[in-house]
């Protein structure tokens, strides 16, 4: 059989020629030259002179996508080293801008649909390939690719605004929290103003965080982090917000948990949870933070941080949607519903579970989120961190 | 009571945060840009300094010969929290967000209100 032809060998046009890059592969030569003609017969040209290159394996397609651009990817569905539906999520998640199209020797319907969804943008049966068949299989697949660029740049720019304004706004957020020292309101005016800018502070926070979210960014800052420590520091802040309102915060510090974790990450999720319990609950009401070691059911160590609220509670039919990205059942429609989400997001990416429940210890009302972290427990931790 | 260094482009904001620390009982002086800062800072016990300065980043405030050994409290400010383990490597011993915990800062600062 003869030895691939992949498009970054020096013969020929030159690589970045802005003619259309076609890889065919197929391990079958007698198809792979059949297809190869048909690319040269097409009824109508191309958009773009074409450049056409060729492999026999899945492993000759890597190598010739990793090595030069590629705009078109004809794919055997069977090849000696795998098939076309375990490659295609990787295909798609490394080359986006890559439009493959999936041929196959025997039809069948469900497969079809299968690599549909897994980013085929078509599928073709060779038994009856034309040429007319393939340069319209061609003409759309580019059309999708060119329409699925245009959104991803248009979300990365509103991303990279987003981000940018979420910076800008703190700036005159901070001026204005010095002036309000400054101006010596009365105590009352003074702290329902302050808590107006931690508010936006935080409101702020989300939005930058949804950017990084968005952008795959979230990346964390691990470092040896005693939770106990954390969860103190971060609920004592909010007793300010909680006497304003007349509810009871109880912060249970509880034993030391020590794991590798973003304590900012960590002190901006736990912050979402305490600022909303608060908020929901009536004056006259509490809220508890606190935070146990345990083990679960696979015998690793986990640290738990609960917040209890004695607020009108979550309906349980509401409370899988809670962590969804603009999610809000806030009645003065404060929020903009990324706090619950970003929460989630943060202690996904610690490796945690989130969930929420009703608050038994309560009068049928309220309710209970519970964070899940892995750690190394308070045992094992006074070895480690000293 | 310190001689306290502020490093900020922002005018309004120098002038707000200098009046709050001068009314804390410090003294205060005010720069808007890095070479200015690096030559005022061996004054100072306490340096306040923004991130970003017109075209200059407050994380290079250590960055010279004569300002790396600096031995005195360093504060940096910024909009984001994404240099925070930077600044720490950069030199600067406390990073805040803004807008900045005021209770935080003087704390930090030994002062009060």
């Amino acid at each position: 059989m003869a030895a691939p032809t992949l498009l970054d060998e020096p013969h020929g046009a030159s690589r970045d020629d802005g003619a259309l890059r076609i890889l065919v592969i197929d391990d079958d030569e007698v198809d792979q030259v059949r297809v190869r003609r048909m690319l040269g017969k097409l009824p109508l040209p191309l958009p773009l002179p074409m450049t056409i290159g060729c492999g026999e394996s899945l492993a000759d397609a890597r190598r010739c996508l990793g090595s030069s651009r590629v705009d078109v990817l004809l794919l055997d569905y069977m090849l000696p080293d795998g098939t076309a539906a375990e490659v295609l999520p990787q295909l798609v998640n490394d080359f986006p801008s890559l439009a493959i199209i999936v041929l196959t020797g025997q039809g069948d319907e469900r497969v079809a649909v299968g690599l549909m969804q897994a980013g085929a943008l078509d599928y073709l049966p060779k038994d009856g390939l034309t040429p007319v068949i393939l340069q319209r299989s061609i003409n759309h697949a580019l059309a999708l690719i060119t329409e699925k660029m245009k959104a991803i740049k248009a979300a990365a720019a509103l991303r990279d605004m987003m981000a940018v304004i979420s910076h800008d706004l703190r700036g005159p957020l901070h001026n204005i929290a010095l002036g309000l020292e400054l101006a010596e309101l009365p105590p009352a005016l003074a702290s329902s103003v302050k808590s107006n800018i931690t508010h936006m502070g935080r409101l702020i926070s989300d939005l930058v965080e949804l950017a990084r979210i968005e952008n795959h960014a979230l990346d964390l800052h691990r470092e040896p982090t005693n939770l106990a420590h954390l969860v103190r520091t971060v609920g004592e802040s909010f007793l300010p917000a909680a006497i304003a309102k007349e509810v009871k915060l109880e912060v249970r510090g509880g034993e030391d948990a020590h794991l590798q974790a973003d304590p900012h990450r960590l002190s901006q999720a736990l912050s979402n949870l305490i600022a909303n319990a608060i908020k929901f609950t009536p004056a006259g009401g509490s809220v508890v933070v606190s935070v146990s070691n345990r083990t679960n059911a696979a015998n690793a160590c986990e640290t738990e941080i609960a917040v209890t609220d004695t607020g009108p509670g979550i309906a349980a039919q509401e409370r899988a949607r809670v962590f969804q990205r603009y999610y809000t059942n806030d009645p003065k429609k404060m929020g903009i519903g990324l706090g619950l989400y970003i929460v989630k997001q943060i202690v996904s990416a610690h490796g945690g579970r989130i969930h929420v429940e009703p608050n038994l210890t309560a009068d049928s009302k309220g309710s209970r989120f519970v964070i899940a972290l892995p750690s190394t427990g308070a045992a094992s931790a006074a070895s480690t961190f000293g | 009571m310190s001689r306290v260094l502020i490093v900020d482009d922002d005018t309004d904001s120098a002038q707000l945060l200098s009046a709050l620390l001068t009314r804390a009982g410090h003294i205060v002086h005010t720069v808007a840009s890095l070479s200015l800062a690096q030559a005022a800072l061996n004054s100072c016990e306490v340096v306040i300094c923004d991130r970003n300065l017109d075209g200059e980043d407050g994380l290079e405030l250590f960055a010279t010969p004569a300002t790396s050994s600096f031995a005195g409290l360093s504060i940096m400010v910024s909009g984001d929290d994404t240099a925070r383990s930077q600044a720490k490597q950069r030199g600067f011993r406390h990073y805040m967000q803004k807008p900045v915990n005021l209770s935080q800062l003087l704390q930090v600062l030994g002062g009060s209100l």
